[in-house]
């Protein structure tokens, strides 16, 4: 059975109506237009955007992790957090209610490995690009087996390029983790070289 | 002054106030960071004000007031929260509107029967030295209940209070954590209604909150700074009520409003140096 699977789903905003498999180690691009509903479509399998007909397949016992725009927590920037506990919270699963060992140290590993520094900072005193990297290391820390990136390079400087390219490969390759990726940069067809991709217009 | 503080506190109807009082005023300081942070600082204050018109209907037809004001209260709460998260109403204005028309009821409704009488005056502004063994007990249920809850599900409500969305994508029950916090709000509005009064009660949820705000930069700390500015300010306003003969609620609202302010200029100060 693919890890996720998309069958004639129509929402709002996008004009397609979108079907497609998406198997364990396999990486699939969203691109499209401004507008074109790529984001939607995103949270639309997290639930969190109207699905108007067709259906979403995904197994509930799957980890799960999302890497939402920068913008969606613009908002939350101000929050008094700090970063160790925005990455921490990548390693919620439905029926844990403490942090353990394993997940300080995964936390721990996802930070160090995109070289994010003063962990008990606020996310406030951050940099857009420092942001970026600590909601990745949110993500990335909880060792999924589905992920969705929204424009996740947005921000980036060449070495948090780098680290993420390498750490993603990682995921796949070792994790078997299914990616699913919008993005506007023809470049990352050339680095990353996607199974699919699913054009929007 | 000291020697008379002293002696003041041997007495228990003190000794009941300062239980009941200090542990409501740690759990609203605790739940005033959740709600503040999602916006919904004047919650309790909109809930303060019907508790306050249910007390008086109560009053007037010779009901158990609390009894009678809890599922009034706690419904209310559901509402307010839910309303305007499904339906995008602003959070202040949906608060306003409930709150002002549920006081000009509370107002009405005395008026019509009682008249202003000592006990519609005590669910206004608070009495604290008349508690009795019953709401300590109620205070001490009710904290351990919140209390309880912090510890057990303080990550989830952290994610949730930080952002809905990304706490869905991640599995969890939105809508349950949801109903807690509302449900934990109205209880602790309820009781500490008999404290601080039905004007002043949304005052112990706001302060401590908005002064932790100003010295932590992690969630954990924030919560735990809150609790010991609540504690702090609750005391310094019972010993400033006690030395100048001052309603007790109101005093502690001034200690808190009072360490709010040392807490800016201190930090101005601060940065001023630096």
């Amino acid at each position: 059975m693919s890890l996720l699977s998309v069958k004639n789903l129509s929402l709002e905003y996008i004009n397609n109506i979108i079907s497609f498999e998406l198997e364990r180690g396999e990486l699939i691009f969203i691109t499209g237009a401004n507008g074109s509903g790529k984001s939607t479509l995103l949270r639309g399998i997290l639930g969190l955007a109207k699905i108007l007909s067709g259906e979403i397949i995904i197994n509930k016992d799957l980890k799960l992790a999302y890497v939402p725009q920068a913008e969606a927590e613009r908002t939350e920037f101000n929050f008094p957090a700090s970063i160790r506990e925005i990455v921490l919270m990548g390693r919620q699963r439905p029926y844990k209610l403490f942090y353990n060992f394993q997940d300080k140290q995964a936390a721990s590993y996802a930070m160090a490995r995109f070289k994010i520094n003063n962990i008990n900072n606020n996310l406030s005193k951050l940099s857009g690009g420092q942001v970026r990297r600590v909601l990745l290391a949110r993500a990335f820390c909880s060792e999924p087996d589905l992920l969705l990136l929204d424009e996740p390079c947005a921000g980036l400087d060449a070495q948090g390029r780098e680290i993420f390219y390498d750490y993603l490969n990682d995921l796949r390759l070792n994790l078997k983790t299914g990616i699913l990726m919008v993005t506007h940069d023809e470049q990352q067809d050339l680095i990353l070289k996607p199974d699919k991709v699913i054009k929007l217009c | 002054m000291l020697n008379n503080f002293l002696e003041f506190l041997s007495y228990d109807f003190v000794i009941r106030a300062l239980i009941a009082g200090s542990l409501i005023a740690a759990c609203a300081a605790v739940l005033g960071v959740i709600l503040i942070l999602k916006r919904y600082a004047l919650i309790g204050h909109g809930l303060s004000e019907i508790a306050f018109a249910s007390c008086s209907a109560a009053n007037a037809l010779a009901l158990p007031p609390l009894l009678f004001a809890a599922p009034i209260v706690i419904l209310a709460a559901f509402l307010i929260l839910f309303v305007s998260i499904k339906r995008r109403i602003g959070g202040d204005i949906a608060i306003a509107a409930v709150s002002s028309f549920a006081l000009a009821l509370g107002v009405i409704i005395t008026a019509l029967s009682s008249g202003f009488n000592s006990s519609v005056y005590a669910y206004m502004f608070g009495s604290i030295l008349a508690l009795d063994n019953q709401d300590v007990m109620l205070s001490a249920l009710l904290s351990v209940f919140i209390i309880l809850n912090f510890i057990i599900f303080f990550n989830r409500i952290f994610i949730m209070t930080y952002n809905e969305d990304y706490a869905k994508s991640l599995g969890l029950n939105v809508n349950f954590y949801q109903a807690l916090i509302s449900l934990m709000t109205a209880l602790v509005i309820l009781t500490g209604m008999r404290i601080m009064g039905a004007l002043l009660i949304s005052s112990l949820i706001i302060f401590p909150a908005m002064t932790a705000r100003k010295l932590a930069s992690s969630f954990k700390a924030i919560i735990l700074i809150s609790a010991l500015i609540a504690l702090i300010s609750f005391f310094a306003g019972i010993f400033i009520s006690f030395n100048y003969n001052l309603p007790a609620g109101a005093s502690i609202v001034i200690a808190n409003a009072g360490l709010f302010m040392l807490i800016i200029i201190l930090k101005n100060l601060k940065e001023l140096i630096n």
